[in-house]
């Protein structure tokens, strides 16, 4: 069969050795799962990142359907010296979604892996291969009326918890924190080896979903943001579902009013009062949320002014902060706690609460309700509309959970957004002792010159934010390289210790988190 | 399309106890790989109509438009502006000519109304 010539090739492969590549995976995958043409490529390369698509092209795409052909793959791609990118889902919308670290990396693509393996009702767990959706989930504890309740991100409907939680995202109910409620991994390593962490090597166990810490080292993290492994299998713990929840949504009419909300709300996190993952949205995200549009309300170009937002406040009822947050448990615990939380509200003397009776199917209160009670939606899709064109990145610097903190934060990356002509459309995520301030970078990305500008301003986000000691807890695969110096030169040695120790070919989405042993000099 | 059935579901779920309740409450795997999607129904109801459906409102309408199996295509393929692209392996060309007949099945939207006279803006200017 005559090989047509590949339009893009791996990084420092030949067209021959390419096609030799090729011809062995389908000899693995069968012809229909190896995907060359530019056709079946194009939809890996849809990205919301202000390059062009040319810099995060794929070379192929590899379907695979068992953990056997996983195996065969990495062994061929190590004979070849072909990088191999794997997605789970390829929802990892604003972080590079599908398309590969870099460009010509062939991608692995696991959605057709879509098994829920079990679901553990009583203990209260699920093990899952890495195409399963959260919505796939959802469906499936709704039919089989189990009482357990799904964590998720915004994406939910459409994202799966392998993806999501290799990526250390994070939801809004009790247990938002996703990477901490991961329990047992399945890894395929570069050399072929299948590595189960945690009790998954004692053969006969019955706990690997049960106990995470196994004996010895536990490594289940150092696969996470990584590019050490295949992860073919996770387990997660599942919420038992509370027989009462109660959402409700607490308005704050002023930005300076955000240091008394976070130093009010980190001793209900920190005592469990409020268990869920609170969220603080800014006026432009909840704008957004619920299909309000920048054209509606600004024709100019450039950022909203202050005046347009005061008075979107003023049009909408929405609030210069926007809080949501539920509670969990029996009506006797609920009714304690939503005392205590009500008492402080009061006592702090600014807050219009609302309740779900209060606000019906008012969007955006719905989907966030939602959301923390883990039904899946995709009404966060809306932010998108807001200025339009499809260009979104998250900068999503970690903060303390602490109000003077929040508002500089806020202050900061005000101030070099509209300094770019771009909003601040930013929620903080509040845990116990820290907040994932999450902000989107949404820009237009058919408009030339508004994409370069993005660009400036996201490295000038980064650059300012490390000068007082912020930094990122994930980004997008533009500029995982530039984050990846954030922390430091030894966490980097370490890093690339370790990928030589266990991918000295560099064959597994090398670039990922900025680890890749053919660019990396020790400094 | 058949694959081997993993031992580990096999085997934890069939250890599932005597009692009926236990049977529920520990379920079962599923079964082997079905059909990506068994109707365009489920396929819209799962995926595209999470933004397109009318009383969502994040992505444009589709229902009763007549839509062909080709445009549908072309955009879930492509995507456009922020509406992801989807490849095969998550929605293929057999479940898009389902999506097409089942969109034509649905009625079309009541023309809207006239819209009320745009809101001022006021402070647009800085």
């Amino acid at each position: 069969m005559t090989e047509p010539t590949n339009a893009v090739l791996p990084r420092g492969v030949t067209q021959e050795e390419f096609a030799e590549a090729l011809e062995k995976f389908r000899a693995v995958l069968g012809d229909a799962n190896v995907l060359v043409r530019s056709e079946q490529l194009v939809p890996y390369n849809k990205i919301m990142m202000p390059v062009e698509n040319a810099a995060h092209a794929p070379s192929a795409a590899l379907t695979a359907t068992t953990v056997e052909q996983i195996q065969e793959i990495v062994k061929i791609c190590n004979a070849h010296r072909i990088p191999v990118y794997p997605i789970s889902t390829g929802r990892n919308f604003g972080y590079g979604s599908a398309a590969p670290v870099q460009r010509g990396q062939i991608i692995l693509d696991l959605k057709k892996m879509n098994k829920i393996i079990k679901i553990d009702a009583e203990m209260c767990y699920a093990l899952v291969e890495p195409g399963v959706t959260y919505g796939q989930l959802y469906n499936y504890i709704q039919e089989n009326k189990l009482p357990v309740m799904l964590s998720f991100s915004a994406p939910s409907a459409i994202a799966g918890p392998v993806g999501n939680t290799m990526d250390r995202g994070v939801g809004y109910t009790p247990y938002g924190e996703h990477f901490m409620m991961q329990c047992g991994m399945e890894v395929v390593l570069a050399n072929g080896d299948v590595y189960r962490t945690g009790m998954g090597g004692v053969p006969g166990s019955n706990t690997w979903q049960i106990f995470k810490w196994g004996y010895g080292p536990t490594l289940d993290g150092m696969f996470t943001q990584a590019n050490y492994g295949i992860c073919t299998k996770m387990g997660f713990w599942l919420m038992p579902k509370p027989p009462v929840f109660k959402p409700f949504e607490v308005i704050f009419e002023n930005e300076e009013d955000i240091v008394e909300i976070v130093d009010l709300l980190r001793p209900l996190r920190m005592s469990g009062t409020i268990p869920n993952s609170v969220v603080i949205a800014s006026t432009l995200w909840e704008a957004g949320s619920a299909h309000l549009t920048r054209a509606q309300y600004v024709s100019e170009p450039g950022h909203t002014p202050d005046s347009v937002i005061r008075q979107m406040q003023k049009d909408t009822g929405m609030g210069a902060w926007n809080l949501y947050a539920a509670l969990y448990g029996t009506r006797e615990q609920v009714d304690v706690n939503w005392k205590i939380v009500t008492d402080a509200f009061r006592k702090l003397g600014k807050g219009r609460i609302v309740t779900q009776e209060e606000a019906g199917d008012k969007q955006p209160f719905k989907y966030r309700a939602e959301l923390m009670s883990g039904v899946p939606n995709l009404q966060e899709f809306g932010l998108y509309n807001w200025r339009g064109g499809g260009g979104s990145m998250w900068f999503a610097p970690v903060s303390e959970a602490r109000g003077s903190e929040c508002r500089k934060q806020a202050a900061l990356a005000k101030r070099i957004l509209h300094k770019h002509g771009l909003d601040y459309v930013a929620e903080f995520i509040v845990a116990p002792r820290d907040m994932h301030h999450v902000i989107d970078v949404l820009y237009n990305r058919t408009d030339a010159e508004e994409t370069r500008r993005a660009d400036a301003c996201f490295n000038e986000l980064l650059d300012e934010f490390e000068k007082e000691g912020y930094a990122v807890y994930r980004v997008n695969t533009r500029f995982q390289e530039r984050v990846a110096r954030s922390y430091g030169p030894v966490k980097r040695d370490v890093e690339h210790a370790i990928k030589r120790a266990l991918d000295p070919n560099n064959v597994l989405a090398p670039g990922r988190c900025g680890i890749d042993l053919d660019s990396y000099r020790k400094s | 399309m058949k694959r081997p059935r993993d031992s580990i579901s096999l085997k934890k779920t069939l250890v599932t106890g005597a009692t009926v309740s236990l049977a529920v409450l520990v379920a079962p795997a599923l079964a082997d790989q079905q059909p990506q999607w068994r109707s365009g129904a489920e396929l819209y109801n799962n995926v595209c109509g999470y933004c397109h459906k009318p009383e969502v409102g994040v992505g444009t309408v589709l229902q009763g438009r007549e839509l062909p199996v080709e445009y549908l295509k072309v955009m879930v393929r492509n995507g456009f502006n922020a509406m992801p692209a989807f490849p095969a392996s998550y929605v293929d060309d057999a479940a898009l000519a389902e999506l097409s007949k089942y969109l034509a099945s649905l009625p079309p939207l009541p023309p809207k109304p006239t819209p009320p006279p745009a809101k001022p803006r006021p402070g647009a200017s800085p």
